[in-house]
C-alpha cells in the first residue's frame, strides 16, 4: 500500500529503470537525451515554436509581403485584413506583419549574442571560481554584486552609460546574464572536482589543467546548455523591455519591444498594434522556456524515464 | 541566532560597496559632461568651469570617488540636474509609491500564486494542476508591459473599470499592481507545486497517513508547513525583485514612482538622480534578501548551522 502510494505520487523517475538504459551501451549520453527529449511533447511544441522563428528571421526578405520602414502615410494604423495587410498597419502605415517578420531577426540576433557574451566570460570565470579557493572569494563579491540590482536595473543602468542601440543592448543583457553561467560553472566544477574520476586522473598524474579541461568542463555542458537555452528567451525578454523603455533599439528598427512603445499611444484606438508585437515576443520567450526545460529533464539522468 | 543576523548583515558592505563603486564606474562612462548638462544650453566656457569646480569635477576620479562615497554614506547625493531640487527629496517623494506598488503586487502574487500551487500539487494532473502549468509558463513568458498594455486597453479603456494612469487612489493601484504581480504568481505557483510534490513523496507524509490522520490534516498540518519553507525564501526573492519590475510598470501606467525617476533621469541624463535611485533600489533588494535569509533561518534551524 505504502509502496503503491509513493510511486503514484512520485516524480516520473525511475530509478528502477536505469538499468535498462544502461543495457544499451552503443547509445552515447546525447543520443539518449534526444531521444528522450523528442519523447516529451511539451518540449518538442517549444522547439517548434524556436524552429519557427529561426526559419522566420532566416527567410524574412521571402516572407515578409512589405517592406518593414517603409512609410505610408496615408493609411496608417489600419486594422488587420484591410489593403492586404494582414495585422494592419502602424502609426506611420508600416505593415504590421513585415515588422513582426523582420523583428524577428534581430530578437534571435540578440538572444544568441547575448548567450554568446554570457558564456564566453561566465563559463571560464565560474570554472576558474570552483577550482581557486583565492580567485572564488573576489568572484562570488563580483557576482553578489551584480546580483544586488533587482531586475533588469543593472542592463538599465549600463545601457544608459553606453548609449542605446542594438550593439549596447546586447553588451548590457550579457553582463546582466553572466552572474548565472558562472554560478551554474562553479557549483559544478566544485563537486566534479573531488568526484572519483578527478581523482583517479589526478593519482595517474594529469595535471590540474588537463583535468580541468578534459575531464571537469565537459560534464557542464550539459547545465550550460539548459541555462543557455532558457537564457535566450529570457534575453529576449529583457532586450525587449530595455527597447521599450526607450533606452535600447531606436525606431525605425523593427524591434518588438520598440515597437510596443510606440503603439502603446494608440492603444485605444489600435489595439491591434500593440496585441502582434507581444504575441510575438511571447511566443517566442515560451517556445525557448519550454524546450530548456525540456532539455533539463533530458539532460539529467535522474529524470530519465 | 543574533549572531547568525548580524554576521548576515555584515555581508552586505562588500557588496553594497561593490555595488557603488559599479554604478560610480558607469556614471563615469556617461556619454556627456556632466557640468554641460547642468549648465544648460548657451552657457559660457566659464560657467561651465565654474560648475565643474563646485561639483567638485576637475579633480582627479579617485578623489571624486572617495569624496562622493562620503557624501553617499550621509545621503547627500547632490541636486537634480532636471528640477535643482535634492536629490534626496526627490527620492523621499518617489519613494512611498514604488513600495506600496511591490507590496500591492506581492500581496496579489502570494494570495494567487500560493494556493494555486498547492491545489496543483495535490490534485496533480487535475485541471488545476493544468491551469497552474499553464498561468506559469505564460506568466514567465509574457513581457510584463504588453500584459500592462493589455489591461489598459480592455479594462479601462473597453470597459471603463479603471483609471488609465496615475497612483492616487485604491483603484489606480489594482491593475499596475496585477501587471506587476504576474510574473510573481507564476513563479509561486510554480515553486509551491514542485515543493509541495517533493514534500508529498517524504515519509512522514507516509506515516501520517498509515496512523490513520485524515487527508485535510496530512496535506496542510503537515506537508504543506514544510513545503512552505523554501517558499517563503522565494516570496522574499519575488518581492525584491518586482521593486526591479516596477521599473517597466511604472512607465507603462504613468505611476511617478523610484522606477519612473530612473527611466526619466537617463532619458535626461539627470545623473545624480539615476545614480541615487539605483542605489536606493539595489540596497532595497540586498536588504529584503537578507531579512529573507534569516528569516530562513530562524523557521528552519538545520540553516543556522552552515
Amino acid at each position: 500500500m505504502g509502496k503503491a502510494r509513493r510511486e503514484e505520487n512520485s516524480q516520473p523517475v525511475t530509478r528502477a529503470d536505469a538499468p535498462i538504459a544502461a543495457l544499451r551501451p552503443t547509445r552515447s549520453f546525447y543520443s539518449l537525451a534526444l531521444a528522450q527529449l523528442l519523447k516529451n511533447k511539451v518540449a518538442v511544441l517549444g522547439g517548434l515554436l524556436v524552429l519557427v522563428e529561426i526559419v522566420v528571421a532566416i527567410l524574412a526578405p521571402y516572407l515578409a509581403p512589405f517592406d518593414p520602414v517603409k512609410q505610408d502615410l496615408k493609411s496608417t494604423l489600419l486594422p488587420p485584413l484591410t489593403a492586404g495587410h494582414l495585422m494592419g498597419t502602424d502609426d506611420l502605415g508600416r505593415d504590421m506583419l513585415s515588422r513582426i517578420i523582420y523583428g524577428a531577426r534581430i530578437s534571435l540576433l540578440v538572444g544568441v549574442a547575448v548567450v554568446g557574451i554570457a558564456t564566453v566570460v561566465g563559463v571560464p570565470v565560474g570554472a576558474a571560481a570552483g577550482y581557486s579557493r583565492k580567485l572564488d572569494r573576489w568572484i562570488s563579491m563580483g557576482v553578489d554584486t551584480l546580483l544586488a540590482f533587482p531586475g533588469i536595473l543593472l542592463a538599465l543602468a549600463i545601457v544608459a552609460a553606453l548609449g542605446p542601440g542594438l550593439v549596447n543592448v546586447m553588451i548590457a543583457v550579457g553582463i546582466y546574464s553572466m552572474p548565472m553561467y558562472i554560478r551554474v560553472v562553479r557549483a559544478q566544477v566544485l563537486a566534479l572536482k573531488e568526484r572519483e574520476f578527478a581523482m583517479a586522473a589526478r593519482a595517474i598524474g594529469v595535471r590540474e589543467t588537463g583535468i580541468l579541461f578534459r575531464h571537469i568542463l565537459p560534464n557542464c555542458i550539459g547545465p550550460v546548455i539548459v541555462q543557455a537555452t532558457i537564457n535566450v528567451g529570457t534575453a529576449i525578454l529583457s532586450a525587449a523591455s530595455l527597447s521599450f523603455l526607450g533606452v535600447g533599439v531606436q525606431p525605425p528598427t523593427p524591434e518588438w519591444g520598440a515597437m510596443l512603445s510606440q503603439s502603446r499611444l494608440y492603444v485605444v484606438t489600435a489595439p491591434h498594434a500593440v496585441t502582434f508585437p507581444g504575441l510575438a515576443i511571447m511566443s517566442v520567450v515560451l517556445g525557448f522556456n519550454l524546450l530548456g526545460d525540456g532539455l533539463r529533464d533530458a539532460l539529467d539522468p535522474r529524470f530519465r524515464r | 541566532m543574533l549572531s547568525y543576523a548580524v554576521r548576515k548583515l555584515l555581508t552586505l558592505i562588500p557588496v553594497m560597496l561593490g555595488v557603488y563603486t559599479l554604478v560610480f564606474v558607469v556614471m563615469q562612462v556617461l556619454p556627456g559632461d556632466p557640468a554641460r548638462i547642468r549648465a544648460g544650453p548657451g552657457a559660457t566656457a566659464e560657467e561651465i568651469e565654474n560648475i565643474r569646480h563646485q561639483l567638485g569635477l576637475d579633480k582627479p576620479v579617485p578623489v571624486q570617488y572617495v569624496l562622493s562615497l562620503q557624501k553617499a554614506v550621509r545621503l547627500d547625493f547632490g541636486r537634480s540636474f532636471r528640477t535643482n531640487l535634492p536629490v534626496l527629496d526627490e527620492l523621499k517623494s518617489r519613494y512611498p509609491t514604488t513600495v506600496q506598488l511591490t507590496l500591492a503586487a506581492t500581496v496579489i502574487f502570494l494570495s494567487l500564486g500560493l494556493p494555486l500551487g498547492v491545489i496543483a500539487a495535490v490534485k496533480r494532473n487535475s485541471i488545476w494542476d493544468g491551469l497552474a502549468i499553464l498561468v506559469s509558463l505564460l506568466g514567465i513568458s509574457m513581457p510584463a508591459f504588453w500584459l500592462g498594455l493589455l489591461l489598459i486597453w480592455y479594462f479601462s479603456v473597453r470597459l471603463g473599470w479603471f483609471p488609465t494612469f496615475g497612483f492616487s487612489s485604491p483603484k489606480h493601484v489594482i491593475l499596475p499592481a496585477f501587471t506587476l504581480a504576474s510574473y510573481g504568481i507564476a513563479y509561486t505557483a510554480r515553486y509551491t507545486r514542485s515543493s509541495m510534490l517533493e514534500e508529498l513523496m517524504q515519509d512522514y507524509v507516509i506515516t501520517a497517513r498509515a496512523k490513520g490522520l485524515r487527508e485535510r490534516v496530512v496535506l496542510y498540518r503537515h506537508a504543506l508547513r514544510n513545503a512552505l519553507i523554501p517558499v517563503v525564501t522565494q516570496a522574499a526573492l519575488g518581492f525584491g525583485l518586482m521593486l526591479g519590475g516596477a521599473v517597466v510598470v511604472e512607465v507603462v501606467f504613468t505611476v511617478n514612482g523610484v522606477g519612473k525617476l530612473i527611466v526619466d533621469g537617463i532619458l535626461y541624463r539627470d545623473y545624480p538622480v539615476v545614480q541615487a535611485a539605483v542605489l536606493l533600489l539595489a540596497l532595497n533588494f540586498v536588504l529584503v534578501n537578507l531579512i529573507a535569509d534569516i528569516a530562513y533561518g530562524f523557521i528552519d534551524p538545520r540553516v543556522r548551522l552552515r
